[in-house]
């Protein structure tokens, strides 16, 4: 999809009929919009939402009242936003209105005509087909709000990340059928008591529907734990930064940094050793148990084979061979029916066929193995044990060396060291004090659901033996099993889009960012950058501002990959404009001269908002030659100006006062500033 | 190797896609009926699992 021109009638802060014409071309792919805050740069982005799918963002305040107050005040009673868009090399004019004081139902809200040359076709269904164009649950990832980029780094950042990968993976349609059928499921199990079953079923029934309940509980718990150590983790990365910026404490924080570095490695080669450890008793714990037997079995054969018995002293082949050519190895005749004949066909019996010598070689293979394995299994074992013991010790003295820094950094009354150190340790016992807590509830979440199977199982046994409760078993388990495999698909699913994102975005930071860092994305969405000693970078580090962005444009990249994605469960992606709204935050300047380089490669087209403060450090500058469309949005007053001072801007050489007074109306102008 | 799959596995493949298809009639139409849409995912599980009586 290419916008090519937005028109806002009477919609909340702008008054009469304006408009703002993007820029369509590949090579000048920026439109940009200078707007202070509180000038309607939240609303130009919600007349796209709104108008698309009648929704807006969370932030928009006020949400309900759309007309401008003094086109009410004038006896106006209909606001309107349109947007003539290209899609697929077709035109259209998607137009949503506004009523004051009627109900969407009682007229034609929503309209989408495709413009053919010299007349219009209306859409007879306009909701699927802006849709098929961009999914509603992807939409609002094309909207970048940099005011708020704290979101990746936040409390709830793992469910909205989540959300927000699953939203451009499409997979909405499999989500909206894994909760149906969970209702559905709990549906016919509730209606199995119902039947002539005992009041027993009654009870378990009850019995399952509380321990969901339980589990529910429990896992919002723990994401919530979750959620506050990664806060947690943050304040301590905020305290370290501050300790290796100070002179006193920098040579300590050094020293710390390269412990826990140590100590993670040295936890690393612990929990492979275990694991070694226990994959050999997996392995060859049998080695050790069967002597006895290995030895008697490879003894036995040995003799038989010694003594011509095993395998057969002739083979099934040879016999065969025999038989066919109706003379035996001595020369005599073996015809058919005679005495002779039988006596030698009766060998077949003993014969041993090529099945037979190849089993033979392949136990007696195995049983030289389990003899040499045996006798170098022990070995084995000592050495991951000596790996094990080395690493624990290795733990104990990093720990010991962080302790000490930490006593060495509270004892230093410089600068608030010891307040922030004191501060450190104190957050670190509470993440840990939440750790503890986490496993206990997963201890209580898996010992819930080993309860919740038994019911699950003990009440299909009691109904399996109800006809008229086995019905509701059968469509129960059904609805279960595919719940299930929905869910096993869209882990698959995730875990690809997880790699795919996860790339993009290291791509983007190295091409945005001046140090070298690594991102961190955890199964569970959990997303972090780490410094090369592997300890997060502060939330208030350039780097992870740049984050959000660089999620988003990962994300934007994706969408258009998948434009033809295939799988029918899916929805498709899609190519669609990107707007940012303040994408610089609190960069400083070298970082937003990069990102703004970057900018125009992060979509095929680009709308840019941004105020004077955002634009400044070399921004317009580096975008230049990619600005096709440039916009100012300036501030009416019906006030009169008093003793305010003018606020005048230079576009183009030209000068626009972003805002007038004694104006006929209280709102914002869309006043166009291009080079052109 | 591919396993050819099971009788049961072919009916669950089935019966995922007239659900997925339900879920896509629904998300593109903008219908937020629930209670509709579940109501039509319990007729699909009914018709894969007739009772002896249907």
């Amino acid at each position: 999809m290419w916008l090519e021109k937005i028109t806002v009638k009477d919609f909340r802060c702008f008054y009469g009929e304006q408009s703002i014409d993007l820029s369509t071309d590949p090579e000048k792919n920026v439109t940009v919009v200078h707007a202070e805050n509180g000038v309607g740069k939240t609303t130009l982005l919600n007349a796209l939402l709104w108008c698309f799918y009648g929704m807006t963002t969370a932030r928009f305040e006020k949400r309900d009242d759309l007309l401008h107050y003094d086109a009410i005040a004038e006896g106006r009673h209909s606001a309107f936003v349109e947007v003539l868009f290209e899609h697929n090399e077709n035109r259209y004019r998607a137009r949503r209105y506004a009523m004051d004081g009627a109900k969407p139902e009682e007229y034609r809200e929503f309209t989408i005509m495709r413009l053919d040359q010299g007349h219009s076709v209306t859409l007879e269904r306009p909701d699927t087909f802006i849709n098929t164009v961009i999914p509603k649950g992807m939409a609002s990832h094309f909207l970048f709000d940099g005011e708020h980029a704290e979101v990746f780094l936040g409390e709830d950042n793992r469910s909205r990340i989540r959300g927000a990968v699953q939203d451009i993976l499409g997979c909405t349609l499999v989500e909206t059928a894994i909760k149906d059928l969970s209702e559905t499921a709990t549906y016919y199990r509730r209606q199995m008591p119902t039947t002539r079953a005992s009041a027993n079923m009654t009870e378990i029934s009850s019995r399952i529907d509380a321990l969901a309940g339980q589990i529910q509980t429990a896992q919002e718990l723990r994401d919530r734990l979750k959620g506050e150590i990664e806060v947690i983790e943050q304040q301590i990365a905020d305290i370290d930064e501050n300790l290796r910026n100070s002179a006193a404490a920098k040579a300590l924080q050094s020293q710390r940094d390269s412990a826990a570095r140590e100590l993670a490695r040295a936890r690393k080669r612990e929990t492979d050793a275990q694991d070694e450890v226990l994959r050999w008793l997996g392995d060859n714990g049998r080695y050790l148990v069967s002597t006895r037997i290995t030895e008697q079995t490879f003894e036995h054969l040995q003799t038989q084979e010694t003594k011509g018995r095993i395998p057969s002293p002739y083979n099934e082949e040879f016999v065969r061979d025999l038989l066919d050519m109706g003379r035996c190895i001595c020369g005599a005749p073996l015809h058919h029916g005679t005495e002779a004949y039988a006596s030698v066909e009766s060998m077949l019996q003993k014969a041993a066929n090529a099945t037979l010598r190849s089993r033979l070689s392949s136990i007696r293979a195995r049983l030289s193995q389990l003899k040499s394995e045996r006798q170098s299994a022990p070995g084995k074992l000592d050495a991951a044990n000596k790996r094990l013991a080395t690493a624990r010790q290795e733990i104990s003295s990093y720990e010991a060396e962080l302790a000490e820094i930490s006593g060495k950094l509270a004892g230093i009354d410089l600068d608030e060291i010891a307040v922030r150190e004191a501060k450190r340790n104190e957050l670190r016992k509470t993440a840990n004090e939440k750790r503890e807590q986490i496993g206990t509830i997963n201890f209580r979440i898996e010992s819930a659901e080993a309860d919740k199977g038994n019911a699950e199982k003990e009440l299909k046994r009691l109904a399996e033996n109800d006809a008229d409760a086995r019905i509701f078993v059968r469509r129960y388990s059904l609805c279960e099993t595919l719940k299930g495999r929905l869910e096993r698909d869209l882990q698959e699913e995730e875990k690809a889009a997880r790699g795919v994102l996860r790339a993009a975005i290291r791509k983007i930071l190295e091409q945005t960012g001046r140090k070298a860092f690594r991102l961190q994305m955890t199964e569970d969405y959990g997303i972090s950058l780490l410094n090369e000693a592997g300890t997060q970078l502060p939330k208030s580090s350039g780097e992870n501002q740049l984050l959000g962005l660089a999620f988003t444009a990962a994300l934007v990249e994706y969408a258009r990959v998948r434009q033809n994605a295939e799988d029918y469960r899916l929805l498709k992606g899609t190519v669609a404009p990107l707007v940012l709204d303040s994408p610089f935050g609190q960069l400083d300047e070298e970082y937003r001269k990069t990102t703004a380089e970057y900018v125009p490669r992060m979509a095929g087209q680009v709308v840019l908002m941004i105020s004077r403060s955002q634009a400044s450090g070399g921004v317009i500058e580096a975008l230049r030659e990619r600005i096709g469309e440039e916009y100012a949005l300036v501030r009416k007053n019906k006030d009169s100006r008093g003793s305010r001072a003018r606020e005048i801007r230079q576009f183009h050489g030209k000068d626009v006062e972003m805002a007038t007074f004694d104006d006929p109306f209280d709102g914002s102008a869309i006043v166009s500033v291009s080079a052109s | 190797v591919n396993q050819p799959a099971s009788d049961d596995e072919e009916l669950q493949g089935r019966v995922i896609e007239q659900i997925v298809e339900l879920q896509r009639e629904f998300y593109f139409e903008n219908k937020d009926k629930t209670t509709e849409r579940r109501r039509r995912l319990r007729e699909i599980i009914e018709r894969a699992t007739p009772s002896r009586d249907d």
